[in-house]
């Protein structure tokens, strides 16, 4: 696919990669379910903060955000960051 | 499409000069916090499926990222928990790129102006719903800016003052008439 717009997949890849110290070890799959599909997000063990926030309030904006995105996008998808 | 009167999520209110007169300072000026904010903006909207572009507005103690196209309505959110999230991120990511910078306030389809608005309103109500029961009003918590929006709107009415209690997200305001308990 040529054109990336649209896609949860590269839009939590490339937020986590704004905000951590080593954005090249920002790894993200998408596992399809019945539900619809749940966002894996997994960074180096000292960026994991980073993607958490204080009171869990940065994990929280990307929920919102990825939300947003699957109401547009008529597609529902979970946030699961990997610990 | 107005808040609640509580008022209870926490957006930040621009405050801004409305229109855009003035203080553009996007899409040229290469380099700046500004213009850095406008393409990370962009990037997210498209990845999330928004059609929108992002010009950047020099205010007086912020940036003001102003989302314009077809989905500018929609990428607000249920009382701007959308617009609060992106601004979130692109301060954070900023701040990781640049260290310190200007706040950036992402606004949309005039949300910031209209929240300002319901909060001047319901500053006006509570004021005197604190001074005719000459008891302390307590707003539901709420964001440093809406904050300070209500503080200034009361600050020079006769007979109360405001004060904010609590920590981080729990900080509220409260309306305290002179003649009120404590």
């Amino acid at each position: 696919m040529s054109d990336n717009s649209g896609s949860m997949r590269e839009l939590v890849a490339f937020i986590a990669k704004t905000l951590v110290d080593r954005p090249d070890e920002v790894d993200v799959r998408e596992v399809e379910g019945d539900q619809g599909s749940v966002i894996e997000l997994k960074v180096a063990e000292e960026d994991l903060g980073k993607v958490i926030g204080k009171q869990g309030r940065t994990a929280r904006a990307l929920r919102t955000i990825l939300t947003a995105a699957s109401t547009k996008l008529r597609k529902r998808a979970l946030l699961e960051i990997i610990e | 499409m107005a808040d609640a009167e509580t008022g209870s999520t926490g957006g930040s209110t621009g405050g801004s000069t409305g229109g855009s007169a003035g203080g553009w300072i996007g899409g040229s000026a290469g380099g700046s916090a500004g213009e850095r904010a406008c393409e990370l903006l962009e990037t997210v909207l498209r990845l999330m499926g928004f059609e929108g572009t992002v010009a950047a507005f020099e205010r007086e103690d912020h940036i003001e990222l102003v989302i314009e196209g077809e989905d500018a309505a929609l990428v607000v959110g249920q009382k701007g928990q959308t617009l609060d999230a992106l601004q979130y991120v692109v301060n954070r990511a900023l701040t990781r790129e640049l260290g310190e910078h200007e706040l950036m306030v992402v606004n949309s389809d005039g949300y910031r102006e209209r929240r300002e608005a319901s909060l001047l309103e319901l500053a006006k109500r509570l004021s005197e719903k604190a001074l005719s029961a000459g008891k302390i009003v307590a707003l539901d918590p709420m964001s440093a800016r809406d904050r300070r929006i209500i503080h200034m709107a009361l600050r020079d009415v006769a007979g109360l003052e405001t004060r904010s209690e609590g920590e981080g997200e729990e900080r509220r305001l409260l309306i305290v008439p002179d003649t009120g308990a404590m």
